[in-house]
């Protein structure tokens, strides 16, 4: 179950599926989830929450680089056996779909409130899965072309705070400086560390890159990146609403584009929102083909179209399920524990046991 | 296979979004849409609920945009239990429905804004995504309703009217601008009392007249014209005025001058033990647009300083006294300094602990007037 030549990706790909699977809709929310545990010190917060995935992104190039040429199913059989294997790949196989369906109703619930607010939830859902169902039947090599595509049209949009910024921000409200105790920082990398949420991705998508040596590179460019745009956006964020306001908004990263009159586009927000509807699509995407994926692997289906057919209906029903916003949140804070749990315990047991297995092997070959 | 299976998947997913698209439920006709720009916030009297549990009458003023209409703006009185409750009592008995994102200001009446809480009141303004935080409020003389209803010569409508004023009044006085945006980011971020502007209706016209502050949500008492400008000094609204004043040697006027220019203000905070030390340093810089005595400024440099010191120690009087009402009277940041403070503290600070610094702490005020040029005469 080795993967095929034709399924291959460059470094430069696999660094923009990256930042696509972590960067989506928690853009927008998390300067209000940073200030409510670290107040004027959120920013910090977004440093502390790259914390785990750096681990993980290690871990997973470590076990990537460790079998060269094999797919995320094939490595875990390898690993741990053809049945433990498949449970672990059942794992993420559900976390997948979980991220795809949350993150796909996060963004329904920003198109519900800005631009769709009459038209049903299902049909929303519909219409943004069928979406991602395309571009994600369409394979990996597409998926790395269009998420480096729109990537490039995410740059763009970051300018449309900058009006506010030069108006109203104000420095001082990112002070002072380490004012919480270490406790709080500690809460906070984990807080912080949902946003991150997609990273555990890599052990799917590393197999892939041509050159595997790239791969821990790769995957710190992306890290690094989705870091620093989330800085900008809560920094941006802090300094013209304040802490205490920050909280206040459901949407902070959006709001903020409403406070300046702007001649000639006068609601910029809904121009943002038009460009961010391709943005905030990608993680579900990304997740909705690892799911695919695996799935195809695990039971040697060659149709991908077909897998991704099947799951339609399932993701579909999941984003539907929850019946409003807060348990949307409450959901998206489950996939993110979820999702750090996978991200370091996954790498980190296969790490294992392919020690193990590798010591058990050494000494079976003394022995004889 | 394959290229069957992603044909049909295609057409499935056009199929969907070509059915569910056809009927879209949010599709709108601009005929049927009216857009507000004003709004104004006041208690229903008696005469004018519809039903006996009516508090709120909020007044909304529109263009009309049909050529052959009467008249070109409309004023709709809606009766309601809660501010919100009015929008589908007014889309009910007028022709077209409202949309609230093109509300450019909202206005409330002297008595709730005394009376209630108006963060509490404009709650539905800040929970509506659709309405922009750039809107500007104001506090009317009397009743909200009685000024948007007035007509004002020169402008198709008085919505229009109101919104230039607000929009441009930081332009040519030192008066306070309060966007819904500022409002909030006072109350939540800085803990310290917006201060609003007060619209008056002046015979037939509608004017700016002073200001009033939202402490707790709650308005005081309005202020003059002259001291909104000192408590614009005082806040750091960066504006651009006009002040005209006495120049005096020794106690003498010498000249009269009229002065136009920017503030901004730099404030430094101290702690000595439990006292907060706070400086607050005022800045001037403009140009003498007008003088009464023609000795030129070059023959006698002394002139010049004499102009500088006249309206430093003018400013710094005006500050002292208001400072010490801030003090002594309102008990709470007026002077919009608790971002300073809570910025120089690491203790974490409630409102109550930012009006109890303010009430304790030494306030001394430095202005510094920076006269640029003369104007076209020496």
């Amino acid at each position: 179950m080795k993967t095929e030549m034709n399924y291959t990706i460059t470094s430069k790909q696999l660094i923009f599926i990256l930042i696509g699977c972590m960067l989506g809709t928690g853009i927008i929310t998390l300067p209000r989830v940073t200030t409510e545990v670290l107040e004027q010190d959120a920013w910090l917060a977004v440093l502390f929450g790259a914390i785990i995935p750096f681990v993980s992104l290690w871990l997973t190039s470590r076990i990537i680089g460790k079998y060269p040429g094999l797919s995320f199913i094939a490595l875990t059989e390898r690993i741990a056996g053809k049945f433990f294997g498949r449970l672990l790949a059942a794992v993420f196989v559900i976390y997948s779909i979980l991220a795809a369906a949350v993150i796909l109703r996060l963004f329904t619930e920003v198109i519900t409130i800005y631009l769709l607010p009459k038209t049903p939830m299902l049909v929303k859902i519909l219409l943004g899965l069928g979406v991602s169902a395309y571009m994600a039947s369409s394979g990996i090599k597409v998926l790395g072309r269009l998420n480096e595509f729109l990537f490039y049209m995410l740059l763009p949009l970051l300018l449309f705070a900058l009006p506010a910024l030069f108006i109203y921000g104000d420095i001082r409200y990112l002070m002072p400086v380490l004012n919480h105790s270490i406790k709080e920082y500690s809460k906070s990398a984990i807080t912080t560390g949902y946003v991150y949420s997609g990273f555990e991705t890599l052990i799917v998508f590393g197999p892939y890159v041509i050159k595997k040596k790239e791969t821990f590179k790769a995957s710190i460019i992306a890290l690094s990146t989705t870091t620093f745009l989330y800085l900008y956006a809560v920094i941006t964020t802090m300094v013209v609403f304040g802490a205490g306001l920050t909280q206040k908004i459901t949407w902070p990263a959006l709001r903020i584009l409403s406070v300046v009159d702007i001649p000639v586009f006068e609601r910029i927000e809904f121009v943002f929102i038009l460009a961010w509807i391709g943005i905030s699509i990608k993680p579900v995407c990304n997740q909705y083909f690892c799911a695919g994926l695996i799935i195809k692997d695990a039971f040697g289906i060659k149709s991908l179209e077909a897998v991704m057919s099947v799951l339609f209906p399932i993701i579909a029903f999941i984003a539907w399920y929850p019946k409003n916003i807060y348990a949307t949140f409450r959901f998206s804070d489950f996939i993110g524990t979820y999702s750090l749990i996978l991200g370091t315990a996954m790498p980190l047991l296969l790490l294992g046991l392919s020690s193990i297995r590798k010591k058990g092997r050494v000494e079976d070959e003394g022995n004889s | 296979m394959k290229v069957i299976h992603r044909s049909i998947l295609l057409l499935i997913a056009v199929l969907i979004s070509v059915s569910l698209l056809s009927g879209c439920w949010d599709q709108r006709t601009l005929d049927e849409l009216g857009f507000p720009f004003l709004a104004g916030y006041d208690y229903a009297r008696e005469e004018e609920k519809e039903y006996p549990d009516d508090k709120y009458l909020i007044s909304v003023g529109a263009p009309v945009l049909y050529e052959e209409a009467e008249s070109k703006y409309h004023v709709e009185r809606t009766p309601g239990i809660m501010p919100s409750q009015t929008r589908s009592r007014r889309d009910a008995r007028f022709g077209e429905q409202y949309i609230l994102g093109q509300q450019q200001v909202a206005i409330f009446g002297n008595e709730i804004a005394g009376k209630e809480n108006l963060i509490i009141l404009m709650d539905s303004l800040y929970r509506n995504d659709k309405i922009k935080d750039s809107l500007y409020l104001a506090v009317a003389e009397g009743r909200a309703v009685d000024l948007i209803s007035m007509r004002v010569k020169h402008y198709p409508n008085t919505s229009v009217y109101i919104r230039m004023l607000l929009k441009t009044i930081k332009a040519n006085n030192f008066l306070p601008v309060c966007t819904l945006f500022m409002f909030n980011r006072d109350v939540f971020s800085n803990n310290t009392a917006p201060m609003l502007p007060c619209i008056i209706k002046k015979e037939e016209d509608i004017v700016l007249a002073g200001s009033c502050f939202i402490n707790d949500g709650k308005k005081t008492e309005n202020i003059g014209r002259m001291e909104t400008e000192t408590a614009v000094f005082l806040r750091g609204i960066e504006c651009r005025g006009v002040i005209s004043y006495d120049v005096k040697e020794d106690k003498k006027i010498i000249d009269q001058e009229t002065f136009s220019g920017k503030n901004s203000r730099k404030v430094k905070v101290k702690k000595e033990g439990k006292k907060f030390l706070i400086n607050i340093q005022i800045k001037l810089s403009g140009v003498i647009v007008e003088r009464k005595n023609s000795q030129s400024f070059k023959d006698n440099p002394d002139i010049l300083k004499l102009s500088q010191k006249s309206l430093e120690d003018l400013i710094k009087n005006r500050a002292l006294e208001f400072v010490k009402k801030v003090q002594e009277e309102y008990g709470f940041d007026a002077l919009n300094i608790a971002k300073e403070i809570k910025a120089h503290s690491r203790e974490r600070m409630d409102k109550k602990d930012i009006d109890r610094i303010i009430r304790e702490a030494e306030i001394n005020v430095d202005v510094n007037v920076n006269i640029e040029n003369t104007g076209g005469r020496i």
